[in-house]
């Protein structure tokens, strides 16, 4: 797969030592001592922030930056190494496109949606989770037809877009191919739709971005919405390797049925 | 002669025969008041355990509490019988009985109509958080008098059923989300586009701020010299009370930032001369 350099994967930090990464946004400073891993965390910036660093050694004496959150995980004998693992958003994304579209009858629209991704600290040989949390927290929103009912999803700070290289390319993001079909009676207006990105994997590409298996959203004729979710990466993304497991693994593969409300919000 | 006294005394029941006959009734009596009870406490579980998945907890201990006590009273009915007290007596009775505890205790009653009213009617259940009459906090019990709120400050507040039947009651977490408002005051000279575009980029940063239903900066209306704005965002109600004290301060530095300026009621004192028009008699 791709030369990196990837914020993700195994580190060695040694023992007394501290490493520093910067992950757009996000800053993260770790440090070993001999009975506790500490991570000193702070997501500040905008969204689609570039900066990348990876595991540079810092003096362990360095204060940690103002306004950093501080965890501490104590262990018997902290073990090498620490892993950092890429994950996509714990709940529901819904996208919209930057101005309303329409979906003619009898037509297919081909979509990208560029999520945030969430990290995953695991420490030890037998990948212990110590914590994780996202890059950048995207904003909450609310998906279904009036305040009293509905469901609570993250919201997209990137608009869908029609192209992928329309997309902007971070490094701490991933795209989600989206597969469009209207075999509905009339022209199908998306304002907005809701991905299920909790029950898809990761994938690394060889030019090293990052994406997950398209989702096949299919409006019926009844009006009736499937959704079919396959384990196989995009044909944009080239040959992929899996990176991250989905977060409900095995749940939701297939075809699914869903009405318009629980998918559009309407 | 004395010989024969203390034969008879001897041939004498230490228990009065009397007794002895009463006793199958005793037992006939004891055994029903037993089974009503037994009856009433296994019934009752079942009921309960039947209803709560359907109904919300108040109903389900209501449900196991009327039975046990039917079948209580049922037992006890039972066993008077046995005895050969007459039950239509004792209802004329009870009825009597009744009035006179209906009289005596009147508020009581007033209270657990008005808790099954508030049982029926669903408007609250245990865990919401509510506001009645000043007072804010979260359910901890329904109970057949009163509704018994833990308040923000940890402190227990009785209410008997009846105020909240009679009052108002706000309850604050029966939807998932809720809209936080923030009224603010301008002057009437200050542009409102600027102010406008301040505060919509406050809350599009603020990740608690929900995307949709979208925020909106709204006009209230002109007093005195300065015109009433407000900012309306949605979030969760777990999000309610951080964002509302987020959002104050970030709204304070994002006009401090954009050089915007919160105007104070003002008000314009014209002073009249009192001096007469030229030509006029100043008079006496």
């Amino acid at each position: 797969m791709s030369a990196g350099p990837h914020w993700w994967g195994r580190f060695h930090v040694p023992l007394h030592g501290a490493a520093r990464w910067q992950i757009g946004p996000l800053q993260l400073i770790v440090r070993r001592q001999p009975w506790a891993w500490s991570f000193a965390t702070r997501s500040a910036g905008p969204w689609d922030a570039d900066h990348l660093e990876v595991a540079s050694p810092l003096d362990p004496q360095t204060p940690d930056p103002p306004g950093s959150a501080i965890s501490r995980f104590s262990f018997g004998e902290t073990l090498d190494p620490l892993e950092l693992e890429p994950r996509l958003p714990d709940r529901t994304v819904v996208a919209s496109p930057a101005a309303q579209m329409g979906v003619m009858p009898g037509e297919d629209c081909r979509a990208f949606v560029s999520v945030p991704l969430w990290v995953c600290l695991r420490v030890g040989t037998d990948r212990k989770p110590a914590m994780e949390l996202p890059i950048k927290r995207p904003p909450d929103t609310w998906l279904g037809p009036s305040p009293m009912q509905g469901q609570l999803c993250y919201g997209s700070r990137a608009p869908l877009q029609l192209e992928v290289d329309r997309l902007p390319h971070h490094p701490h993001r991933a795209i989600i191919p989206l597969r469009l079909r209207n075999d509905g009676i009339g022209t199908f207006r998306l304002e907005r739709i809701r991905m299920p990105v909790p029950q898809l994997p990761l994938l690394l590409a060889a030019d090293g971005r990052l994406w997950t298996p398209p989702v096949a959203v299919n409006i019926e004729r009844s009006g009736a919405v499937a959704v079919e979710l396959s384990a196989s990466p995009p044909p944009e993304a080239g040959p992929c390797a899996a990176l991250s497991p989905a977060r409900e693994e095995g749940r939701g593969l297939g075809r699914v049925m869903h009405s318009l409300g629980a998918m559009f919000g309407r | 002669m004395a010989k024969r006294r203390v034969a008879e005394q001897q041939a004498e029941p230490w228990i009065d025969p009397a007794v002895i006959a009463q006793l199958p009734v005793v037992a006939e009596a004891a055994l029903a008041l037993a089974a009503g009870l037994l009856t009433g406490h296994l019934v009752g579980r079942l009921a309960e355990r039947a209803i709560e998945p359907l109904s919300s907890r108040a109903w389900s201990f209501l449900a196991r509490r009327a039975v046990f006590w039917t079948c209580a009273a049922a037992g006890i009915a039972y066993g008077m019988r046995a005895f050969g007290v007459d039950l239509g007596v004792l209802v004329g009775a009870a009825g009597v009985a009744t009035v006179a505890v209906g009289f005596a205790a009147q508020t009581s009653m007033s209270n657990l109509i008005s808790g099954l009213f508030l049982m029926l009617e669903r408007s609250i259940s245990v865990g919401d958080v509510i506001e009645l009459g000043g007072t804010t906090g979260e359910i901890i019990s329904i109970d057949l008098l009163s509704v018994k709120l833990r308040t923000f400050e940890n402190l227990m507040v009785r209410i008997p059923n009846e105020a909240l039947v009679k009052g108002q009651i706000v309850n604050l977490s029966r939807f998932p989300i809720r809209r936080v408002d923030f009224a603010l005051r301008f002057s009437a000279e200050q542009p409102l586009g600027p102010v406008e575009a301040a505060l919509l980029s406050v809350a599009e940063e603020e990740p608690l701020v929900l995307q949709e239903p979208a925020p909106q900066v709204m006009l209230r209306g002109f007093s005195e010299g300065t015109v009433d704005v407000q900012l309306s965002c949605w979030v969760t109600r777990e999000a309610y009370i951080a964002v509302r004290t987020r959002m104050t301060l970030l709204v304070l530095e994002a006009l401090q930032r954009h050089g915007l300026q919160l105007a104070a009621p003002r008000r314009e004192l014209v002073t009249m001369s009192r001096e007469p028009a030229p030509g006029l008699p100043t008079g006496s």
